[in-house]
């Protein structure tokens, strides 16, 4: 038999660990080399026959949840109400202008002005300034529609040149030229937009859009101002 | 007429039935359909691949026939595929349907055929539908060839017209699986016109002739056909074979547009949100007024020409049946308008076959009315009427309100809007690192999906998923194309990291585009030139 060779701890103990290093160091780059593109497979798209064709008038509000409570200053009352409006477009294609602050809020035929197509405004004289709480827009609510670059402002000025205050503005990429705005856009419903006038103090109000989801042209069935006298 | 007149005039309305289905053809957003169709076309044209699906999508003719039309326009890919190309493949069919006239022959004059052309090439519904990527135009051309065939097979029972007759059969039946409507009634209206037509010359002739001579006659008649039929049936299966079968790949598409009847059938019973009334085709064509201003949509002018064509066409009928063809022609349009029409499944196109039918009736009505009038001035303001009528409609269907509802014939039309979101997204792209190759996710419906597979075929990496189930995380989106149903159930929190903008599908459809707040701002900053946050408050 023959005698065994003894091999010193410490030098077993540094060969595991040289070996360990030696295979951590190949699996390594195994694995570098065999890294490869992760590609994703996308969906393809399904296949459905001829849709539905929509033609009533029925609103279906996308979002279904109610507008929640709005608080305003005791004593704050509509203001608008058969206020004179002026617009952009004179002489409106459907309507009259004098709908936008007639009280009607109707969705039906009959209780909208048109304006014609590209960037339009309304204007509303609230024949006096008023310390303004609430705007709420109905442009058009028997089809699921978005109005395009919708802008509020307010103003002491006529001709709102001074003193312009913008309470709305989802005129993300500047199309009218008044800033680009950060307000989301939404779909219109029968609840109406309501922008938080601030209790900013105004006499004019004047409301922009640049045509809509479904056509060019720009309507209002409604706008209503609520506000508290201004002293 | 002159044939040298007929010849000229006949160039001239097939140049101008050229022209008004060519100008502006990319003016209407692709249809759903249409979208899915040049999907299915895509795939044959990259790949070479088709395989019939008995439960959608129709016959084969529209995707092999558009080969030539890509080939010629040097496109080899679906994201090289243009609207035009497309559309020009139907444009084609439908200046076919005129050519088709021809055939007619003898059974014709040559001014009936002249008006049906004119009719037929500034027909509103039929120029609309002609610039529509679907397989109603080929479904046209070949219908209306396989009843002038017919008829002139039974005239003169040879190979040649046997061939003729085969051939559009099994065109018919390779374009759409329910021709069997069509070959069903024109030949109903021909076993009745000849019926009607013996049984007049028998009380004419039943004092002088034998039965035994009769009986002979019909049999050698028989004999005579039998070949020739025989040969028209095998050129039907053959055609309809090769077209089935993806030229001989799939053989098993032969079979399966057999059983593709029990499917269509059960969709015409079952027709779902396409359940019209009886008169839904006769209602488009006679009186349509959108809402507001809109003008009033009519074919009433052709529809009276038409009723006079078919009361003449039966006034004439006589003995001899070869005369008979106008009577053949009005039956096989009635039988056809009244079996679509009981159909419970209706889209507006399917009114083409029979409408086609009622307009070359149209072409024989006026021509008697044409008779009627002495008065060589009162012609000419007659048909300047009827050109300034049928030439101010089709600009308003085809030019004017070729995408809103207004229009009878739009059905699930996509709307002009909705080219705003894809510009959108071809200018995005422009200034995304990813250029092309930016990561797009689409969450909608099927229904709400298509057209924009067409639209955003350029783009390498667009994944479609159909609810919002199957996707965990928006990001790392670049863009979200969202059904505004399914965006609505995503959590405020999920939106946040982007910009929100609505598009319109349909009316009453509307699509969301979810911009990742770091390309719109590069966006912005290209299109503003200035930092974000000047709203001007």
């Amino acid at each position: 038999m023959r005698p065994r060779t003894k091999i010193p701890t410490q030098a077993l103990l540094l060969g595991s660990f040289l070996l360990f290093l030696l295979a951590s160091t190949f699996s390594l780059v195994a694995q570098d080399q065999e890294k490869v593109e992760l590609k994703i497979q996308l969906p393809k798209p399904m296949f459905i026959g001829t849709p539905r064709n929509i033609k009533t008038p029925n609103l279906e509000p996308v979002t279904g949840r109610p507008r929640g409570p709005f608080y305003v200053p005791k004593g704050t009352e509509l203001v608008s109400l058969k206020k004179p409006v002026t617009s952009s477009d004179p002489q409106p294609v459907i309507g009259e202008l004098s709908y936008v602050t007639d009280g009607e809020k109707s969705g039906e035929d009959g209780y909208f002005v048109e304006l014609g197509p590209g960037p339009q405004w309304v204007q509303i004289d609230l024949k006096a300034p008023y310390l303004i709480q609430a705007i709420v827009v109905w442009h058009y609510h028997s089809q699921p529609r978005v109005y395009r670059d919708v802008v509020v402002q307010v103003s002491e000025d006529k001709d709102f040149v001074n003193g312009v205050v913008t309470l709305f503005n989802n005129d993300h990429d500047n199309t009218l030229g008044l800033g680009a705005g950060r307000d989301k856009e939404y779909i219109e419903t029968y609840e109406g937009k309501l922008i938080d006038g601030k209790g900013t103090r105004a006499r004019y109000v004047r409301l922009w859009s640049n045509g809509n989801t479904a056509n060019d042209m720009n309507h209002y069935v409604e706008v209503e101002v609520y506000g508290l006298p201004a002293k | 007429m002159r044939k040298k007149a007929f010849a000229y005039l006949f160039v001239l309305v097939l140049a101008a039935a050229l022209f008004v289905r060519l100008y502006r053809l990319d003016l209407r957003p692709m249809h759903h359909d249409e979208a899915n169709q040049a999907y299915k076309f895509g795939q044959l044209l990259e790949k070479g691949q088709y395989r019939y699906d008995p439960s959608d999508h129709h016959g084969p003719t529209l995707y092999y026939f558009s080969l030539p039309f890509a080939w010629l326009s040097g496109q080899k890919t679906y994201a090289e595929l243009t609207e035009g190309t497309l559309r020009g493949v139907t444009v084609f069919f439908g200046l076919l349907t005129l050519l088709v006239l021809l055939a007619a022959g003898r059974y014709l004059s040559s001014s009936e055929k002249f008006w049906a052309a004119v009719f037929l090439a500034l027909s509103p519904p039929l120029i609309y539908f002609n610039r529509f990527y679907i397989q109603e135009s080929l479904f046209v051309a070949f219908g209306l060839a396989f009843v002038i065939f017919l008829w002139r097979f039974f005239q003169k029972p040879d190979y040649k017209e046997a061939a003729w007759l085969g051939i559009s059969a099994g065109l018919l039946y390779a374009t759409k699986e329910t021709s069997l409507i069509v070959l069903a009634t024109s030949v109903l209206a021909l076993a009745v016109v000849w019926s009607l037509s013996w049984a007049k010359s028998r009380k004419r002739s039943s004092h002088k002739s034998e039965s035994g001579s009769s009986q002979k006659k019909v049999l050698t008649k028989i004999k005579k056909v039998a070949l020739p039929l025989a040969l028209a049936i095998l050129l039907f299966l053959a055609v309809s074979f090769v077209f089935y079968s993806s030229f001989f790949q799939q053989p098993q598409g032969f079979l399966d547009s057999f059983r593709a009847f029990s499917n269509y059938g059960q969709k015409a019973m079952e027709p779902g949100w396409h359940r019209h009334g009886f008169w839904y085709y006769f209602s488009l064509l006679f009186y349509h007024k959108g809402r507001g201003h809109s003008p009033v949509f009519s074919e009433i002018p052709f529809l009276l020409l038409a009723l006079a064509g078919v009361v003449l066409s039966f006034a004439r009928m006589s003995r001899k049946n070869a005369e008979n063809f106008r009577g053949y022609l009005a039956l096989f349009s009635l039988l056809t308008a009244l079996v679509y029409s009981a159909i419970p499944y209706k889209t507006p196109w399917n009114m083409l076959i029979f409408y086609a039918g009622f307009l070359i009736l149209a072409g024989i009505g006026f021509v008697y009315v044409l008779e009627l009038i002495k008065i060589r001035q009162a012609k000419i303001i007659l048909a300047g009427a009827l050109f300034f009528w049928t030439g101010w409609q089709a600009y308003l269907v085809n030019f004017y309100f070729h995408s809103y509802p207004d229009n009878p014939y739009v059905y699930a039309q996509t709307s002009p809007d909705f080219l705003r979101l894809v510009a959108r997204v071809d200018e995005l792209s422009q200034v995304a690192a990813e250029g092309k190759n930016m990561f797009i996710r689409v969450i909608a419906p099927p229904d709400e999906t298509w057209p924009l597979p067409w639209y955003l075929r350029k783009y390498t990496q667009v994944g479609y998923w159909t609810s919002n189930e199957q996707v965990e995380s928006l990001e790392p989106a670049a863009l979200v194309i969202m059904s505004a149903a399914e965006a609505s159930r995503r959590s405020e929190k999920e939106l946040e990291p982007y910009v929100t903008q609505y598009y319109s599908l349909r009316p009453d459809v509307l699509m969301v585009l979810l911009i990742r707040q770091d390309l719109w701002e590069n966006y912005r900053l290209m299109r503003i030139g200035g930092p974000s946050g000047t709203n001007g408050l």
